[in-house]
């Protein structure tokens, strides 16, 4: 029995709240949550660090999906690359749920960051890391350094995903938070 | 403001492209996945030149800089070099752009003579 969550998400409905479209990431999300589930549903810790009207920084997040959802199996793709692709899909999830914005544009060589997230004209960088068992703190403090060497010198959020952990960090950052 | 919106559909378009081009690479299926970068680059091209247009430089090597990264990873490295050469002539391009374009025209150059040696073997032993 699970504990009562927080907040409540559907994979197939939120992703589609992105500009872009980041049904992609699903399949290697799921993936890694089917390593702890053999049901369709997961929760996760998600700690909220300076996010713009977010009263509370700890919550826990329910995650459901649907089964026809479930498309990789026994992929032949690197680890680290299926990581890499579920920790973006945990963004697409966390950024438009937390923070209101969409991740508008992938980015091009050099800009420190994976992606730009908009809203109402606002535009933001977004870097996002994914790891099986690491120190999710320290990554979360790395990306933050590089999201911050932007060129175009503005601000964003990083989100860092712990599978292993069931946790995922989203932070906000000015660029004068530059360490 | 015709124009802004035409050029944001493109810019989500191109995104889509270069994100399903990536998923297909990670995949193993390459052809497939240059065709989509291809088609990337074009649209980068497109966008720089509307950027360039509207006298934004910056902006303009931002697409730049995209475009003759997906003819990179599209295979064409002779037109992504040469993209990348006429570039750097530019005076619009800021410091760390220029950085970024010759620590990446050094990545495509390291490429190409790696395939070009290797090719020359092949034919050497044929």
């Amino acid at each position: 029995m699970m504990p009562v969550a927080d907040d409540q998400v559907h994979l197939e409905q939120i992703v589609q709240l992105n500009q872009i479209d980041t049904r992609w990431f699903l399949p290697f999300l799921i993936y890694r949550f089917k390593e702890h589930t053999d049901q369709q549903v997961i929760q996760f810790q998600v700690t909220l660090q300076g996010i713009p009207q977010q009263t509370s920084n700890k919550r826990v997040l329910e995650l459901h999906w649907k089964r026809e959802s479930e498309t990789l199996s026994s992929p032949p793709i690197q680890t680290s690359v299926i990581t890499e692709w579920a920790a973006y899909g945990m963004a697409c999830v966390v950024v438009p749920f937390y923070t209101g914005l969409q991740i508008a544009q992938v980015t091009q060589i050099g800009e420190r960051f994976d992606f730009w997230v908009r809203k109402d004209g606002e535009k933001f960088g977004l870097e996002v890391s994914g790891t099986l068992d690491g120190n999710l703190e320290q990554r979360q403090r790395i990306k933050q350094r590089q999201l911050l060497r932007n060129r175009n010198q503005v601000g964003g959020y990083v989100s860092v995903t712990s599978f292993q952990e069931q946790h995922t960090i989203l932070s906000f950052h000015r660029i004068k938070d530059t360490p | 403001m015709a124009e802004q919106s035409k050029m944001q559909t493109n810019e989500t378009y191109k995104s889509n492209l270069i994100i399903e081009a990536n998923f297909l690479k990670i995949q193993g299926l390459y052809q497939d996945a240059a065709g989509k970068f291809a088609e990337a680059a074009q649209i980068e091209e497109q966008l720089a030149e509307q950027w360039l247009a509207q006298g934004a430089g910056t902006e303009a090597a931002i697409h730049q800089l995209s475009a003759l990264s997906c003819w990179g990873q599209a295979g064409d490295l002779y037109r992504a070099m040469n993209m990348g050469e006429q570039l750097l002539t530019q005076s619009y391009l800021s410091s760390i752009q220029r950085t970024d374009l010759l620590a990446y025209l050094q990545q495509l150059q390291q490429r190409y003579t790696q395939w070009a040696s290797q090719w020359s073997l092949q034919l050497a032993t044929n």
